[in-house]
């Protein structure tokens, strides 16, 4: 599956990419647009931010950058919700709480936002087949071998 | 944490009106059926605990972490051996 650098929707004019989430996303049921912008010339980290108000705005990331070998199972019911996209189009990011510590850095791999490009509508998706966890750390294993 | 075995179709009784019966058991998950009144909610954990990390997660990114992660990574690349929680799907 392609990276978020790859997979994002294009930019709309004015440069913002706007994202439609019919059901908004756990938690902020109500916001239905959200706006995805680029935080790092690298593209791995983004924020998506509601549309119309200051909250919520959160960090999502680059699964597939963050936990190597990542592959997500997108259930039938949420593809149907997507339009029936391909799978190797869809774009998958996944929330990150940040903390000073980094070690102490979590992100969410059982529930990722899922996008399709091509009608720039998102979901966020829980993955039932998988052992993923809702609260990964990346940095703790990384930070205790090095 | 009580702990009691049933067979398919059988059921337990929660206080006076939740009922839960197996209805299905395969090889990796069991499929269970909820009898409650309308006004008691029934989530899956999961969904609870994602919706709790999104909340987490709007009250925590400020300006100051989004500039503080990218200054961590540039200094140490990202994560190469993740740990835990890192399998694949069968």
């Amino acid at each position: 599956m392609p990276a978020v650098s790859s997979a994002a929707p294009a930019p709309q004019s004015g440069g913002k990419i706007i994202l439609k989430f019919p059901e908004g996303i756990y938690g902020f049921e109500d916001v239905r647009e959200f706006i995805l912008l680029q935080e790092d010339e690298s593209r791995v980290i983004w924020s998506l931010q509601a549309a119309e108000k200051p909250c919520p705005s959160l960090i999502v990331v680059d699964p597939f950058l963050v936990a190597p070998g990542y592959s997500p199972k997108v259930p039938a019911g949420d593809l149907r919700a997507l339009g029936e996209p391909a799978v190797s189009e869809l774009c998958f990011l996944a929330v990150a709480v940040l903390r000073r510590d980094l070690a102490e850095t979590v992100v969410n791999l059982k529930s990722p936002i899922v996008i399709n490009p091509r009608t720039r509508t998102g979901r966020q998706v829980i993955l039932e087949d998988s052992d993923y966890p809702v609260r990964y750390r990346p940095f703790r294993d990384a930070r205790q071998r090095g | 944490m009580l702990v009691i075995s049933r067979k398919v179709s059988e059921s337990i009784i929660i206080g006076d009106d939740v009922e839960v019966v197996v209805t299905e058991i395969g090889a990796e998950r069991v499929k269970i059926g909820i009898r409650a009144p309308k006004g008691v909610p029934i989530l899956r954990r999961e969904l609870l605990e994602t919706r709790d990390l999104n909340r987490e997660a709007s009250a925590a990114s400020g300006p100051k972490a989004v500039d503080e992660l990218k200054r961590l990574l540039k200094k140490s690349g990202r994560p190469k051996k993740p740990g835990q929680g890192n399998k694949k799907e069968e």
